[in-house]
């Protein structure tokens, strides 16, 4: 199953702070064979990993005082228009003006406000209430294109585990793309957990590219949502719109459009429509199903349990035992789909 | 993606002919990557070890001296270790056993620290340079040719907070009165060891414990991991049983778990730590992290969340080492 990425429980304070530096132009990849391998080639010598690491380091350095702490959360700040702003998930600032406490790498705390959000898309914006002459002074990284990501290249994401840290800069985690927005979401093997909520994912340009967002049980499934699904409501968040998202509705009634049934052990497809989701996923009656997103499934609660997060239209693999074997699939899930 | 959950062999055999390209894996610690490291770590791979109790490997080990292993103390307890069984500590390298004694710990740094028997062993290369700074890549040996993990450092060295221990309890008389105990905490220390609502603690290791406040502050003294053995009164009854103390944060909860994957029982309070980004299991602390150049930079201590692993900076083992050293020295040849 996927969950958000706020820190749990005591929600401890987490903020990422900046220090001091104004923008951060994009770091170009220079070199021509670096930028091959940062788009998806495989590195070829130790040589070529070392100049990977520096490239990742300097990086780091570079957007790491963008990169901020909410309370049990994480952000990142921008300018546009001459004026700062934090691009953060819906799910952490949930409504618009509310006030946001936001925390820079050196420590200093600046105030906010809550714009939009987008709950469909887990993007929100957050104002940072600041002089015009002191938003001149505050870092802030470039916005990238989530729309030119493409498989298999590296990213960089920043956020606060657990929340933040006394002493202990935003973890940065270095991954790759795996699945491009266009796919239904934007996944990397950039690791996150709770506490990387609204936190940014990079390319290696230091553009940003995603908005941290939710995880499953699979440890390589960490969701992000795609920045350019923020930009192109620009206006509309500017202004405060909250987009409500539609699974509100009956998120326990996510299935694979095709019934299930239970008994001992595993669950079996008791039928699978032509034309339906399970059979677009190369499901067929008499399948029984294993696992799903890495969990075990022995009764509808495992279910239940595995798809609490997941939404409809996303993609979950599953295993499922077909003629004493075991496959793979993978199956766009359905609101209202039985299971 | 998993497939060891699956309970039939035949099944497992057939999965990875099934699995699809897209599936969603980690790609970043793959095979090709971790195969450009192989002559990086080669080095490092001669001076980690595996760690058995009564013959069971448990966690990984670093050597740093010709006899000399350091390892992750809390991971070589032996589930079973209640009935006072004999324990027998052996380290492997390859094909090769040696019986080993430990012979100093440090609870805070959850660091147990080896001498091993007619051995001579190859120590680490620490690196001599400042630590490295985030970005910087590292890789986590366990002796085979490639190492069995990749990532990067993720922050630079900081100090972790050191955690108070914790029963897992609450009191019924929070105010003062009788240490009697209300209920326990889920998941926590008191309940795995068996602690009742409506006992009252009178002794807690060596403190007699009169009231609430005498049992708190017997609590305060401990570090998490410490195992105490606790008497109560239980109605007309005096029960004795052991407590092995939590953290606030060890209960985990299930959900949280089922997310995040095992982590280490002892994950808090090691004062100075590097946090990388390498998905480890609980089982595989206690082994070096390597730079590019092979130096290792530390030992890897604790998997402490989904995405959090820990290790304690080269400098600081060394210093431990130490410190471990002159305890020993001055105990004459203090086996525990």
């Amino acid at each position: 199953m996927s969950r958000p990425l706020l820190a749990t429980a005591a929600a401890l304070a987490l903020a990422c702070a900046a220090a001091g530096q104004t923008t951060a132009p994009a770091t170009q990849v220079t070199d021509d064979r670096l930028a091959e391998i940062f788009s998806g080639e495989e590195p070829e010598s130790a040589a070529e990993l070392a100049a990977m690491q520096a490239h990742v380091q300097q990086l780091i350095k570079q957007v790491l005082p963008a990169t901020v702490s909410l309370p049990g959360a994480s952000g990142v700040l921008v300018q546009r228009d001459g004026a700062p702003f934090l691009l953060c998930a819906a799910h952490v600032t949930l409504e618009a003006d509310k006030d946001i406490k936001i925390r820079m790498t050196n420590g200093r705390q600046l105030a906010g406000t809550s714009l939009g959000a987008n709950h469909q898309s887990d993007v929100s914006l957050v104002r940072v209430d600041v002089d015009a002459e002191d938003a001149a002074k505050l870092p802030s990284v470039e916005i990238g294109k989530s729309a030119d990501l493409v498989r298999g290249q590296w990213v960089l994401m920043l956020g606060h585990p657990s929340g933040r840290k006394k002493g202990r800069t935003a973890p940065a985690r270095l991954g790759r793309v795996l699945r491009v927005p266009e796919e239904g979401y934007l996944v990397t093997d950039c690791t996150m957990q709770g506490g990387d909520s609204g936190g940014p994912l990079f390319d290696m340009q230091g553009r940003v590219v995603g908005i941290n967002s939710r995880i499953s049980g699979n440890l390589a499934m960490n969701m992000h949502a795609p920045v350019d699904a923020l930009m192109s409501e620009w206006d509309e968040l500017l202004e405060g719109k909250v987009t409500q998202s539609r699974r509100r509705r009956g998120r326990s009634r996510l299935g694979f459009g095709a019934p299930l049934k239970y008994g001992d052990g595993c669950p079996v497809f008791e039928d699978v429509a032509e034309e339906s989701a399970a059979a677009k996923a190369g499901l067929k009656k008499g399948d029984r199903l294993f696992e799903i997103d890495g969990e075990e499934i022995s009764s509808r609660r495992d279910v239940m349990r595995a798809l609490r997060t997941f939404r409809a239209g996303d993609k979950v693999e599953i295993v499922v035992e077909r003629d004493g074997k075991g496959l793979e699939l993978e199956i766009e899930l359905e609101q209202g789909g039985g299971r | 993606m998993s497939v060891r959950s699956l309970p039939a062999a035949a099944l497992l055999a057939a999965i990875p002919f099934a699995l699809p390209a897209q599936s969603i894996r980690n790609i970043t610690q793959g095979s090709a990557i971790r195969d450009l490291w192989k002559p990086i770590v080669a080095e490092a791979n001669r001076s980690v070890v595996e760690v058995c109790v009564n013959e069971r490997a448990m966690v990984l080990g670093t050597v740093v001296g010709k006899d000399l292993v350091v390892t992750k103390m809390s991971e070589l307890t032996l589930s079973s270790s209640k009935d006072n069984e004999s324990v027998e500590l052996s380290i492997d390298q390859g094909e090769e056993t040696w019986p080993c004694v430990q012979i100093g710990v440090d609870r805070a740094a959850d660091i147990a620290l080896l001498r091993v028997t007619d051995a001579e062993l190859t120590p680490v290369r620490w690196r001599q340079k400042e630590e490295p700074v985030p970005g910087s890549f590292l890789a986590s040996v366990d002796g085979s040719d490639a190492p069995f993990g990749v990532g990067i450092l993720a922050a630079a060295s900081y100090v972790h907070t050191v955690p108070r221990a914790f029963l897992g309890i609450r009191f019924a008389n929070p105010n003062g009165g009788t240490a009697e105990i209300e209920d326990t905490v889920e998941h926590g220390a008191a309940e795995a060891a068996g602690i009742l609502g409506g006992d009252v603690v009178v002794k807690f290791g060596e403190a007699e414990i009169g009231d609430t406040d005498s049992l708190r502050a017997a609590i305060r003294a401990c570090t998490p991991g410490d195992k105490v053995s606790v008497t109560l009164k239980r109605g007309e009854e005096t029960v004795t049983v052991e407590v092995v103390l939590g953290t606030n944060t060890s209960p985990m909860r299930s959900d949280q778990e089922s997310v995040w994957g095992e982590l280490s029982d002892v994950r808090s309070g090691f004062q100075r730590v590097l946090q990388h980004d390498t998905v480890l299991k609980p089982e595989d602390c206690g082994g070096p992290i390597v730079d590019l150049t092979g130096a290792v930079v530390g030992v890897n201590v604790a998997r402490a969340g989904r995405i959090e692993t820990l290790a304690l900076p080269a400098a600081d083992v060394r210093a431990l080492v130490a410190k471990l050293l002159k305890g020993a020295a001055r105990e004459g040849d203090g086996e525990r």
